[in-house]
């Protein structure tokens, strides 16, 4: 018997089975199941004995899971129909708590799946973390520019050289090709030149076709199922002949791939071998080093060390033979992981189109996303805590009847789940009313069905989880712990102080946020007012560009011809003035008295007669080129930037020399803005030239009409090319499309912000000015006037506004200058926009204390303080 | 009266073998003698619960078992109105069983 002691079941076990058993004490649980595990360890042994104890513990769990569920929806059923009555009870209130977290988590949606989209760009690849692509930093003036260039036999040069990189292919898309299959034809096509490794580096799978040889033959072609689709209908594509370019290149199609999705940098109608019609681009041959227009890319294997290769790539360069041995001492090529191609690219020049995402604006977006968040829920804790102080009583009455801290808690969490799985209803609705406007907005094209996801999924009721454990554990937590003598024997007039405190916590944040959001956007707007509205120094309204790669070969015909038309002011040729913000840079700049330690970089900018009409710039000094003067073709004309730059006292008739050029100063020419506001103007030179694209002045009226003009004309000279025309505004538009798309996103969240929070507020100063009508009524008997109270009230709205404004604004007034330091031209942060975005805040608070107390001070106090 | 489960029956069955009254443990053992099946405790507590709701079963603690630490368990006695039910439901088994050799129906 005194070995029983050493005989019980295990620990663990035995809190198990106290911890389940709902009638512990009435049956001798404990004493039974050692009694039977004794039996057993005696007759079979101590393991059987454990087995034994843990599977039957096993089995009982299962039986008491059940038993607690069903119990639990039971009560979740009268949970269930009270939420609903309270929600019915106050439908204001429920309507803007409903409201305002829809509205909230709807932004939040929309912003997660626009930054979902953006990390999800270029994923898809299976060698993604070993992919790599080969970028060259070149110093240009006195500026470092970055391309994605390199010529050809690099890619084979480095498998050949270097273990680590398996496979290398060209990939560089050009978009201007005529193509043709059996008389349909298409103009601009977009070719993704490549070589056969193509397909060992990126996962783009092929319908039909071998991948290994697809590409192997020089005249062969890919097409995508769209393309087959539009040239070949239903017909399968495979052997037949598509005649590629202008100079009608036979390329036989050997696969047919598929579209490659948004998502990727990489996009294509066809894929065609390098090899193939590679004359329409660069004119040179395939095996020089110096053909340096194409983009690389490599797959290595996992140990390679990309930070090595930058000297390993010039060493390559060095050994093979580059003529220019300036160019070859200045490059710099390196390693760029593919997947900061997408949002952290360093490249200035690239081989894509693909439109690139600064990571910081996803960041941006992120922030916004959790201000709106957060704004939301403490929005929808706020109106929780105020009505709280309703539900004492109901507290109190469940409290006497039983009901346990922990059925109390977990009433009101149940109760802040079904709202906000009502407003995550609703978000979902708005999201997927609202996502074709963010598409607009954004450029991009993202899909509802990416909610699909399973990561995706999971964010969503995580999000959807926080929510409502954030916004349900106030009441919970309060109320459950309230004691119910308490409850029912307090009389106070004015109701309780539940929650004051954290309350006040709550809308001085969501005051801060609101302040933040709203100074930053006015920042935004002021500065992209301020560069619509900024003076170039030239204008670009209704000058039309032709585009033309190379020149047009009867210009001077086609000048007149086009002067003809009434509605054509002036007519010129040469780089437009719209350039991006790596300028053309030049060195090799000499000039008359020029100092010996003189290091400034250049930009220029190659034109012709009647640029400056065209374009509406001012001449300072001089004259512009001019047909009377036919040695202008090697003269200059400099800006005002310039010539204080070189610290010229009289420029005109002084030498100088640019390359092989030499010639004179005939002309000073007003400063004007060639590159975007974000960069100061430079010193620049423009020269004569007779290549480069055609930009026509026409007048506003007519423009239809005029362009049918253009259309017939450019016809008449150049049949074979097709018309392309842009307005030059539209160019100018996109230099600052980032910033645009920011300041419109920016735009419309902070107006939902500020909706949401407003909202709210209404909700939290009705429920507060109701909860004290018994308050105001004494206080009207006893002689206050309206203004008194609506004083009294927004007494203490002021202070927590006061207190936000002192952290918010100076953080506003820091992320606006932040933004502000990208751009060389800007405005200042004025006092103004402190002011505006006070006075519009404080404004509002006061409208809606003064409309909630009127509402409460207007009724009867004979009727208020009735006391039944 | 109503009529008992085969589940009662067994439990109400072993606890008249067991001379009317006995702990858990030998109730279950008793059981798993008469069925040859495993029953868990947990199964075993539920139909108690249940027979004690119907007033066929009763309860009291035991003196504590007299060793250091002991405790009292608890006994399950079978009531008069126990007895009764299970008296019913053999007599119905029987009626069935004899029409069921008509039919030459045997185990």
């Amino acid at each position: 018997m005194s070995s029983k002691k050493a005989l019980h079941i295990p620990a663990l076990a035995e809190f198990i089975l106290k911890k389940m058993s709902l009638y512990y004490e009435k049956h001798s649980i404990i004493e039974d199941f050692e009694e039977t595990y004794q039996e057993i360890r005696e007759t079979e042994g101590i393991l059987k004995a454990n087995t034994w104890c843990w599977m039957s513990v096993i089995k009982s769990v299962s039986g008491y899971i059940k038993l607690i569920v069903l119990g639990r929806f039971t009560m979740f059923n009268n949970y269930l129909k009270i939420s609903l009555r309270v929600l019915k009870r106050n439908k204001s209130f429920s309507f803007i708590n409903i409201a305002g977290l829809s509205i909230g988590l709807a932004c939040t949606l929309l912003i997660m799946l626009w930054v979902q989209y953006e990390f999800s760009f270029d994923k898809f690849h299976s060698n993604y973390d070993n992919l790599y692509r080969v970028v060259t930093d070149f110093e240009r003036g006195n500026q470092n520019v970055t391309e994605t260039m390199v010529p050809v036999p690099l890619g084979a040069e480095l498998k050949k050289v270097y273990p680590e990189i398996t496979h290398a292919a060209i990939f560089t898309e050009y978009s201007q090709f005529r193509v043709e299959v059996d008389g349909k034809i298409g103009f601009n096509q977009q070719a993704g030149f490549t070589e056969p490794d193509f397909f060992e580096l990126f996962s783009f799978p092929l319908v039909s076709g071998n991948p290994k040889t697809c590409l192997k033959d020089k005249n062969s072609i890919v097409i995508t199922e769209e393309t087959a689709a539009y040239y070949f209908g239903d017909k399968d594509p495979m052997g037949e002949t598509v005649l590629f370019d202008d100079e009608k290149f036979p390329l036989k199609v050997t696969g047919v791939i598929k579209d490659p999705p948004d998502n990727s940098h990489i996009q294509f109608k066809m894929l065609v071998p390098v090899g193939s019609g590679y004359g329409v681009i660069t004119g040179k041959d395939l095996t020089s080093w110096e053909n340096n227009v194409w983009g690389l890319y490599l797959l290595a294997r996992n140990d390679v060390d990309p930070a090595s290769f930058t000297n390993k790539i010039t060493k390559l360069y060095r050994t093979h033979n580059i003529e220019n041995t300036q160019y070859r001492e200045k490059i710099r090529s390196r390693l760029q992981p593919f997947k900061n191609i997408h949002m952290r690219s360093d490249v200035d020049f690239d081989t894509s189109n693909h439109f690139m995402t600064d990571i910081k604006y996803v960041y941006i977006f992120i922030s916004i996303a959790g201000v709106v968040f957060i704004v939301a829920c403490f929005n929808f804790m706020c109106m929780a805590t105020a009505r709280s102080a309703k539900r004492e009583k109901e507290v109190g009455i469940r409290k006497v009847s039983g009901a346990f801290k922990r059925d109390l808690i977990i009433q009101f969490m149940s109760e802040s789940f079904i709202l906000v799985f009502i407003s995550f209803g609703f978000a979902l609705w708005l999201v997927y009313l609202f996502l074709p406007a963010l598409n607009e907005i954004s450029g991009k094209e993202i899909h509802f069905a990416l909610l699909n996801k399973w990561h995706i999924l999971i964010s969503v009721c995580l999000v959807t989880l926080i929510t409502g454990l954030f916004s349900g554990s106030y009441p919970a937590l309060y109320l459950s712990s309230l004691n119910p003598a308490s409850l029912f024997h307090r009389k106070s007039l004015s109701g309780k102080k539940t929650g004051i405190n954290l309350r006040k916590l709550l809308v001085t944040v969501q005051y801060l946020f609101t302040i933040v959001l709203l100074f930053v956007s006015l920042v935004l707007v002021k500065q992209m007012n301020f560069i619509a509205a900024k003076d170039l120094g030239f204008s670009y309204e209704n000058v039309v560009s032709l585009d033309l790669p190379g020149g047009i070969d009867h210009f001077e015909a086609v000048k007149n011809e086009l002067l003809m038309h009434n509605d054509v002011i002036s007519v010129t040729q040469g780089i437009r003035p719209s350039l991006r913000d790596q300028g053309h840079s030049a060195h090799h700049i000499d000039w008359e008295g020029k100092e010996a330690d003189f290091k400034l970089g250049f930009d220029w900018l190659a034109v012709s007669y009647d640029y400056d009409r065209t374009y509406n710039m001012t001449l300072k000094e001089g004259r512009f080129f001019s047909k009377e003067h036919p040695e202008d073709t090697s003269n200059f004309v400099l800006n005002e930037t310039a010539v204080k730059a070189m610290n010229l006292k009289d420029p005109i008739g002084k030498i100088f020399r640019f390359n092989n050029t030499e010639g004179k100063i005939i002309g000073v020419i007003k400063d004007f803005h060639f590159s975007s506001l974000r960069k100061k103007i430079k010193p620049l030179f423009l020269t004569f030239t007779k290549y480069f694209g055609l930009s026509v002045k026409i007048r506003p009226e007519n423009q239809d009409e005029t362009i049918k003009y253009l259309a017939a004309v450019w016809k008449k000279f150049e049949p074979e090319e097709p018309f392309k025309y842009s307005f030059f505004d539209e160019r100018i538009q996109r230099m600052y499309s980032n910033e645009r798309k920011t300041e419109m996103l920016v735009k419309y969240f902070t107006f939902l912000t500020i909706v949401i929070f407003f909202m709210g507020l209404f909700g939290l100063i009705g429920y507060i000015s109701q909860q004290r009508t018994k308050e105001i009524g004494i206080r009207k008997v006893l002689g206050a006037s309206i203004s008194n109270i609506t004083t009294m009230i927004f007494r203490d709205f002021i202070k927590l506004l006061l207190i936000a404004s002192v952290f918010s604004l100076p953080l506003g007034y820091y992320i606006g200058a932040k933004w502000l330091n990208n751009f060389a031209y800007r405005i200042d942060i004025s006092i103004w926009i402190f002011i505006v975005t006070f006075v519009f805040i404080f404004a509002f608070s006061f409208l809606i204390v003064f409309y909630q107390t009127v509402r409460v001070t207007l009724l009867n106090p004979a009727d208020t303080l009735r006391y039944e | 009266m109503g009529l008992l489960t085969l589940r009662e029956d067994i439990i109400l069955s072993a606890l008249v073998l067991l001379s009317g009254s006995s702990g858990g443990a030998p109730i279950r053992n008793k059981i798993i003698e008469l069925t040859g099946k495993e029953i868990v405790y947990g199964t075993l507590y539920n139909m108690m619960e249940y027979l004690m709701r119907k007033g066929y079963v009763t309860t009291h603690k035991s003196e504590p078992v007299p060793v250091q630490g002991g405790r009292s368990k608890t006994i399950y006695s079978i009531t008069k109105a126990g007895r009764a039910a299970l008296r019913e439901t053999m007599a119905l088994h029987e009626k069935i069983r004899g029409r069921l050799k008509d039919m030459e129906f045997e185990v």
